[in-house]
């Protein structure tokens, strides 16, 4: 019966027009290099683990040597595209790493690790877009809970199912991933390699976007005392470090707040705002990949006039 | 160790190869130390170092026993002195581990200031994974062994196999010493009907898992919050609640299944944990079929010896309202599940002060059965939105959503989630349907054939898998 089911799904699978050219995501996904590890996929997000518990000694040492740091959620991830920073850092003789999570995480899991490992970089880069929370989300505080042997077990299980689903998914999709959960923007299956050298995120594949990404006022009314206070906490844990501080944002639909001019003039620091025209969203989130790369030379252009 | 992982596959496929080659017959030596060995690594594979609590634990517990078994019945001073050690040891780390962040906070908030001075910051301690389950496993043998009613285990490795047998180590069944402690003499060779019953079990309750409560997972955690919020339709509200009380009903039900299941393979019996709840009639018979070990646990080690139901009406009361609550504790130390132990003691009471805990008379009339029925439901439903809230306060915004009757209409993202409720449904439909006579138990093809479903279903409609909720309890 089970063989049938399979039997009949693979047929299907094959011949259906319409349904026989979708491929599905796992067994598309490929490492871009050795130098990606992977960071996510339904198999387990083991992103936060790799970085919070260095698990990865390459990805450890290029963390703590590198001059800049970008931080910020995964709309950042999405940005940030080593394409453009890697020859702009590069002929300033800085080293980079794009050190910002999933899961909507704040500042408070970042700053644990620059503190943790002692980093010191010169420069930190941050995307306001719902970071100076002074929180940890859900996710992050369950990891802070693990140990290191727990998060080669994350790893591993991680490695293993990705591995198992690449092989199993040739025969039968899984439904859920292929059509999507209607809802949710990001339903369908989403695998994410991270680079060891410089953290940046490489969806595997990469949907081009089809909703426009619009324009947002930067300067919002007015801010959270909450925000203003964790926004200085930030600064000032930043400040004993004799670490400099750069504001930013990327653009996107939903921003999670944080008016990146108000939080600028707060804390006296310089604000790169970029936002080029043409901007896509594959799930109305996150910019899609030419998107991101539009974004990242923008930034870097700004980025010029502030770098100390 | 979860059971959905690789871990666990590569963990069983080990200690079933050791069933079929060195242990034939269940009882030889060589198979019980690869259990207790399989036992010791299935704990420790969530932090090694909580290992040494489960056999301290374990080891003060033998010990009792054997100095309880040593002291005269008149001597009862020296004995209710060792049980106490006992007891106070298992309740102490218990203590420790899941409520002491809850009563330093509880200090803070009355005494203030002074007491945020004064007092040791929050614990950012893992609480050991399944605590309180080995902890009354542990507890139920030294009481049984008090009481007379067990013999203490007189070899320290075939009790730490009681204690720690890894299908029900960290979440259940709650085994009791009386029903696990005779079967590990007995032999159980392995034949085909129990292998097609262990893997039935198994299938059914990865499928419960992986494409039930996961998936039901997936739209509570995103969207819970919105339960709460001013401009929450009671439809969406009440869709919200539904879809919770499946995922934890499946997630539950699923670990006992595949618990029963691969200690059956493994050559044990345990009990049955989960009987259809949601077709309850009566509160009563809800906690018969809801956790059914654990209500069985509270029932003879707690309700009973605070007098039960023999010491007069409002004693009862008094006694299901105390039982709950602490049950209500048991699952944590929070606020929100005091509040849900304490709507089931107080329904509990309730319908014993209505006489509705029976149907005999006019409350037997079919009418009247069904609408308590739906009180009883709705009542469970409302305990749930506690359960599963952040604060009291939120599953107050949350029950007034629902309350308020608005618009009833549901989205297509909120129909489509309801599909990841028929399975469940299904099941509750068939159990009413079997114990009424209308339909039997399924044969053995029509089982092969929903087993192969269930398979096809588990690995084209699994989602990213989260940890079984009864694991943090």
């Amino acid at each position: 019966m089970l063989g049938l089911l399979i039997a009949a799904t693979a047929a299907l699978w094959a011949a259906r027009p319409g349904l026989g050219g979708r491929v599905k995501n796992i067994t598309r996904a490929e490492r871009p290099s050795d130098d990606y590890y992977l960071a996510h996929d339904h198999g387990g997000h083991v992103d936060h683990h790799v970085l919070y518990f260095g698990t990865d000694p390459t990805a450890l040492e290029a963390l703590r040597r590198a001059d800049v740091l970008l931080l910020g959620n995964s709309r950042l991830m999405f940005a940030a595209r080593p394409r453009v920073l890697d020859g702009f850092f590069e002929d300033r003789g800085l080293r980079y790493y794009v050190m910002g999570f999933g899961f909507r995480e704040g500042d408070r899991f970042p700053l644990d690790i620059i503190e943790k490992f002692d980093l010191k970089p010169r420069l930190v880069i941050v995307n306001t877009d719902g970071f100076f929370q002074n929180e940890y989300s859900d996710f992050a505080r369950s990891v802070m809970k693990h140990s290191a042997f727990s998060a080669w077990q994350f790893r591993t299980e991680a490695e293993a199912g990705h591995e198992f689903r690449r092989a199993m998914h040739l025969l039968v999709p899984n439904w859920i991933d292929l059509f999507g959960r209607p809802g949710f923007g990001w339903s369908r299956e989403l695998v994410i390699y991270r680079s060891r050298t410089n953290g940046a995120w490489q969806l595997s594949p990469w949907e081009p976007g089809t909703t426009p990404v619009s324009g947002r006022n930067l300067a919002e009314p007015r801010l959270a005392p909450r925000e203003i206070e964790a926004a200085r906490t930030f600064k000032a844990a930043l400040d004993r470090r004799g670490t400099s501080l750069v504001l930013t944002y990327v653009p996107t639909p939903r921003p999670l707040g944080g008016g990146p001019e108000l939080f600028a003039q707060v804390l006296n620091v310089p604000l790169v705002a970029a936002h080029p025209a043409g901007l896509l969203s594959e799930d109305g989130d996150h910019l899609d990949e030419s998107s991101a790369i539009a974004w990242s030379e923008a930034f870097v252009r700004q980025l010029r006039h502030v770098l100390p | 160790m979860n059971f959905v992982s690789w871990s666990f596959v590569a963990l069983f496929a080990f200690v079933f190869l050791a069933r079929l080659t060195i242990g034939r017959r269940k009882i030889e030596p060589a198979y019980v130390a690869v259990l207790v060995v399989a036992s010791a690594v299935f704990y420790a594979w969530h932090i090694p170092a909580y290992l040494g609590i489960l056999v301290f634990s374990s080891t003060v517990d033998y010990i009792a026993a054997l100095w309880l078994d040593r002291l005269p019945a008149t001597a009862l001073t020296a004995r209710r002195v060792v049980l106490a050690a006992s007891l106070g040891t298992n309740l102490g780390l218990l203590a420790f581990f899941k409520y002491s962040n809850f009563f330093l906070q509880a200090a803070r908030d009355v005494f203030g200031p002074a007491a945020t001075a004064a007092l040791p910051p929050e614990f950012l301690l893992a609480l050991p994974m399944g605590i309180s389950f080995y902890t009354f496993q542990s507890m139920s043998y030294t009481i049984d062994v008090y009481r007379g009613v067990l013999a203490p285990i007189r070899q320290i490795v075939p009790f730490f196999l009681f204690i720690s047998f890894f299908p029900q180590l960290v979440a259940g069944p709650i085994v009791r010493a009386v029903e696990f402690l005779p079967q590990m003499p007995r032999p159980r060779r392995l034949r085909l009907p129990v292998f097609y019953q262990g893997a039935w079990l198994i299938i059914s309750g990865f499928f419960l898992k992986m494409v039930c409560a996961d998936n039901l997972a997936v739209y509570v955690d995103e969207h819970w919050a919105r339960g709460s919020a001013q401009d929450t339709t009671s439809g969406f509200a009440l869709w919200l609640a539904l879809m919770f009380s499946g995922q934890i009903f499946a997630d539950f039900a699923g670990y006992s299944s595949i618990a029963r299941g691969t200690a059956y393979l493994l050559g044990y019996h345990l009990p049955d944990n989960f009987n259809a709840p949601y077709i309850a009639a009566s509160f009563k018979n809800f906690w018969e079929r809801w956790h059914i070990t654990l209500s069985r646990w509270l029932r003879d080690y707690l309700y009973v010896p605070l007098g039960g139901n023999r010491r007069g009406p409002l004693r009862t009361y008094v006694n299901l309202l105390l039982v709950m609550l602490l049950g209500g504790l048991w699952h944590g130390a929070a606020y929100t599940y005091i509040a849900w132990g304490a709507l089931h003691g107080g329904a509990l009471a309730l319908e014993r002060l209505l006489g509705f805990h029976h149907d005999r008379g006019w409350r037997g009339h079919m009418a009247v059965r069904g609408t308590w029925s739906l009180v009883v439901q709705a009542v469970v439903l409302t305990a749930w939105v506690f359960f599963r809230s952040r604060s009291v306060e939120e599953a107050g915004l949350f029950t007034a959503n629902i309350l308020s009757m608005d618009d009833w209409s549901l989205g297509r993202m909120e129909q489509v989630g309801l599909l990841f409720l028929l399975p469940i449904a299904g099941l509750h439909a068939f159990t009413w349907f079997c114990e009424r006579g209308m339909v039997g138990e399924p044969g053995g093809t029509m089982k092969a054939l929903l087993a192969a479903g269930m398979v096809y279903g588990i690995v084209t409609l699994y989602t990213s898998t989260a940890d079984f909720i009864y694991f943090q309890f």
